[in-house]
């Protein structure tokens, strides 16, 4: 039962409100941690278990690193001088480590069985094809949002291992933590302290949140029904039969394909925090108007922030401060000088987050590419900081004035739509294929003729239309106009309004019906 | 409970209310006849719609299924053959749950002797998606604004090509089906059609046969000849099933010499569809099932069905003209002159 | 205080560091800014910064990094 579909919005979600309403405070969290795991089993049946599983062994973890933490406080306050401190200190840091390792591997080892281990076996195959053996592909079924709830368990292990807040003593506030209905399948990765309070508090249902919950989840629909879904009818085809076409339309599909993707995830992350947003749970955002930045490098603080900051956090941070990378960034600077050191720290650090943003997404080397691009065009942006600013400087131009900026923004377009290209393409070669393509055969006029009978007239105006509506929204929040925030604040027959307009907007223009396969949510695939 | 709990409660069953309000109002005023010409109307609404606009208690046979049913059965063939009135009221997929609710819709103005249900719907299963169905089909019937939604498509969408008769599109073409002659015995069976009939389909069965006994119509089991949806196994199924509801069963695979089904003449994508050749030896077959097995009236001759007569000859006229084509070349055909010109105009 | 200030300033000299309170959470100092300023810190204050301390509350002031300098010498 995905998020968008009406036995959710219809029936799943009204019904858990009002259980969670009528059962007393303290079992509120008992309700919630209740209808996620039907809803999980709902997808994945028995892999639940799994889910548990990871929890408990989350949960472990940190007690184990904790307990250790606490012995070694024991022994230092029997210590008498500094140096015995820190040879204790030293001591107990060795199992602390041992503790990090062992959570962090599990985790990510299940993770790389289910995901990866496949895509391993099928290039060994490639190479061993030659040698004349051949191993054999295991077996796996999917479970739903491991991507996302190991991230979370990685995350927490990491932060109870620096100390940034106590391992959680409680099981099912963890459990809870880790598998909360809405955000099971799309995300948006939180961090321990984002929620876990604010989940197991069991605070009553208010009006404010109910409201403003509400507002979030019909704009979410609207994106998701009005645009999107009726843009992937096009995309399905060009992306699908991406042979035979070329030139415009290999443009006109990055560009929908990229529109699509955006609606469709920022829409449903607006169904997923509109509806934490209920039981007063406040999840973390995960767009801001990606498509005002100026740079690769701002679109990745715009565009589904909470896996950015993840990686950020867990993997960019430490190995900068990793004692490898310093010491080389320390011999760096001696020998190359202050630019050079930090063009190349950059470059390490980026590196293994790029090829794991890249895999992250999925098994496959379009995926590890799409990976790449960004890093190297990250990379080329950082290099090219301190020339850029030289450069204008020397032309007399401020870099704020706004043709420049709009300049820089129609850039970064040209990067993402690249990059979702690929992203999207069949496979790799065809991503290469689709790409220079673009280059043959260029007729504005051959879209009309090859336009695929999917997509009608009435499709292309309810995308368009819809399109200008979410993009004034954004617009408007960019320059500091809160409009969810106004409608929320007005008077109540001005708020129905609008609330009622979106819906009937939805029920009137959105992609549904019978015949139309509700367009499963391309990010639960990750 | 605090006064203020209390206010909140009143506010979200009013605004429920007038949501409920508006959704009754709405549907009322969207009569998809009323205020739409009902040949703008192409998607998989057209035909319930058309069902609608048939004088009232004139058809004597429904005829329900996914695609297999609407492709094989040309209602204007039986009324040449026979003068008996039908109507298809499939669509292309159809899951019971909706095929429920198109007999509903169907017998509001009808009062229909026999319903013959196409088999395949009854093998065709996803869980997920049924179990949607189960909450959205009740809506889309109860409100017609849901159902009928897209309509305001047609006010920017020229008018589509295809035509209906009695719920049926003239489609032509030929594509032969060239695999095994003998394909009772291969295994079929896609992600969304099963073997067996799963246990929410005959449920909805048994409500659509609950829905038919009250009206005194009799449901007639059949399987249209498909060499690439048919095997023994599912032949087999519908048998038993057939058996266990206590309805008539007529399997046209085992029938296909009897018929003269040609696979390389009779359907229309390689052994999927029947095409007009096709569908002409199902109905004839079926003619005179009905003639010698059923209680059927022939209307031809009676002046308040003249409207059959009137149809069968504009029929004829579109058969001829379309020369072998299915609309889908039409289209296509259509298409490529008006770019041509389009692009011609603008060299000179 | 004064010899942070200063590095500071040679990351980016456009920004008002004394009264700045989100140079993290306002993305003023970026990624890059902050692998050049650990280095930087370390080499001046002779102290290793360590994963745990990367933290926004350690970096969102020039206030808070000095801070994190004084407890990290004192260890």
């Amino acid at each position: 039962m995905a998020i968008h579909t009406n036995l959710y919005l219809l029936v799943f979600l009204p019904l858990v409100l009002i259980i969670y309403q009528l059962a007393p405070k303290k079992a509120r969290w008992g309700v919630l941690l209740a209808a996620s795991y039907a809803l999980y089993i709902s997808f994945s049946k028995y892999l639940v278990l799994l889910l548990m599983a990871t929890s408990a062994f989350t949960w472990g973890i940190g007690l184990w690193l904790d307990k250790i933490g606490a012995e070694c406080k024991e022994k230092q306050a029997e210590c008498t001088d500094r140096k015995q401190k820190s040879e204790v200190k030293k001591e107990f840091q060795k199992k602390r480590v041992l503790a990090l390792r062992v959570g962090v591997l599990v985790l990510l080892g299940i993770l790389f069985y289910v995901n990866y281990l496949n895509f391993v076996i099928d290039n060994m195959n490639i190479l061993l094809g030659k040698l004349g053996t051949q191993l054999p592909l295991v077996k796996v079924m999917f479970p739903m949002g491991i991507s996302f709830y190991t991230l979370e368990a990685v995350g927490y292990i990491a932060d109870v291992y620096w100390e940034r807040y106590p391992a959680e003593k409680h099981l099912g506030k963890l459990a809870l933590f880790l598998s909360f209905f809405p955000q099971i399948m799309e995300g948006p990765i939180a961090r321990y302290p984002d929620t876990s309070d604010a989940l197991f508090a069991g605070e009553p249902l208010n009006m404010a949140n109910l409201n403003e919950g509400f507002l979030r989840i019909i704009w979410g629909l609207f994106k998701k029904m009005v645009v999107s879904d009726r843009l992937s009818y096009l995309t399905t085809h060009l992306f699908g039969n991406y042979k035979d076409y070329h030139g415009s339309f290999i443009i006109l599909a990055a560009i929908a394909y990229t529109i699509q993707l955006y609606l469709e995830f920022s829409g449903s992350i607006d169904i997923v925090i509109g509806s934490g947003k209920m039981f007063g749970v406040t999840l973390p955002e995960n767009f801001n108007q990606p498509f005002s930045a100026q740079s690769a490098a701002e679109f990745w603080r715009r565009w589904h922030m909470s896996l950015g900051n993840w990686f950020k956090n867990y993997v960019f941070y430490p190995i900068t401060v990793s004692p490898m990378v310093k010491n080389w960034n320390k011999t760096a600077r001696k020998k190359y000088g202050k630019y050079w050191a930090m063009v190349g720290t950059s470059a390490m650090a980026l590196f293994p987050v790029w090829v794991a943003t890249g895999i992250w997404h999925g098994a496959g080397w379009k995926y590890l590419f799409y990976g790449m691009y960004y890093f190297v065009i990250l990379l080329f942006g950082v290099a090219m900081e301190p020339i850029k600013e030289k450069n204008y400087a020397k032309m007399g131009l401020d870099p704020n004035v706004w043709w420049l900026k709009t300049l820089r923004i129609l850039k970064t377009w040209v990067i993402i739509f690249t990059g979702e290209l690929f992203f999207n393409a069949v496979n790799l070669k065809a991503g290469f294929h689709m790409f220079f393509s673009i280059f043959g055969n260029f007729h504005i006029s051959s879209i009309w003729k090859y336009w695929p009978d999917a997509i009608t007239t009435g499709d292309v105006w309810a995308i368009c239309v819809g399109s200008v509506i979410v993009w004034i929204v954004g617009f408007l929040k960019e320059h500091g106009v809160d409009v969810r925030g106004k409608i929320l604040n007005a008077r109540t027959p001005y708020k129905w309004s609008v609330y009622y307009l979106i819906i009937f907007a939805i029920l009137l223009f959105g992609a549904y019906g019978t015949g139309y396969q509700p367009v499963d949510l391309i990010y639960a695939g990750f | 409970m605090t006064q203020d709990s209390r206010k909140s409660i009143v506010k979200l069953i009013l605004f429920g209310g007038i949501t409920l309000l508006a959704l009754v109002i709405a549907s009322a005023m969207m009569k998809p006849t009323k205020w739409f010409d009902e040949k703008l109307i192409q998607d998989r609404n057209a035909r319930t719609v058309q069902m609608m606009e048939q004088p009232e208690n004139t058809i004597d046979v429904l005829n329900l299924g996914d695609s297999l049913s609407t492709a094989g059965f040309s209602p204007m063939e039986l009324w040449r053959d026979q003068g008996y009135t039908s109507f298809n009221i499939g669509a292309d997929g159809m899951r019971m749950n909706e095929a429920y609710y198109a007999v509903v819709e169907a017998c509001e103005k009808q009062k229909p002797k026999y319903l013959m249900i196409e088999s395949l719907t009854l093998f065709r299963y996803a869980m997920g998606q049924d179990l949607q169905m189960l909450l959205s089909q009740p809506l889309y019937h109860r409100f017609s604004f849901l159902k009928y939604h897209n309509i305001w498509k047609s006010l920017v969408e020229e008018k589509g090509l295809m035509e209906y008769h009695r719920g049926y599109t003239i489609n032509q073409n030929v594509w032969e089906y060239d695999g095994e002659e003998d394909y009772l015995n291969l295994n079929v069976g896609d992600s969304n059609s099963k073997l067996t009939i799963s246990a929410l389909n005959s449920m909805t069965f048994d409500r659509i046969k609950k829905f038919c006994d009250e009206r005194g119509i009799e449901i007639i089991i059949y399987s249209m000849p498909s060499a690439k949806n048919y095997n023994q196994i599912r032949i087999d199924a519908m048998e038993a099933f057939a058996k266990e509801k206590g309805v008539t069963y007529i399997d046209l695979n085992e029938k296909a010499d009897d018929l003269g089904i040609d696979w390389t003449q009779d359907t229309n994508d390689g052994g999927d569809h029947m095409n007009l050749n096709g569908a002409k030896k199902v109905v004839k077959y079926f003619g005179n099932y009905f003639r010698e097995n059923l209680n059927l009236t022939d209307h031809r001759g009676d002046p308040s069905y003249s409207d059959w007569d009137e149809e069968l000859v504009e029929y004829d006229k579109l058969v001829e003209e379309m020369d072998g084509k299915s609309y889908l070349d039409i289209y296509t055909e259509k298409k490529n002159k008006e770019w041509d010109e389009k692009y011609n105009n603008k060299q000179k | 205080m004064e010899e942070l200030l200063e590095i500071l300033q040679d990351i980016d000299d456009s920004v008002d560091y004394e009264n700045e309170t989100a140079l993290i959470d306002d993305h003023i100092l970026d990624s890059f800014g902050i692998i050049t300023l650990i280095s930087e810190i370390e080499e001046h204050f002779d102290i290793e910064v360590d994963a745990a301390e990367m933290t926004p509350e350690n970096f969102n002031s020039a206030a808070a990094m000095w801070k994190m300098i004084q407890r990290l010498q004192e260890n």
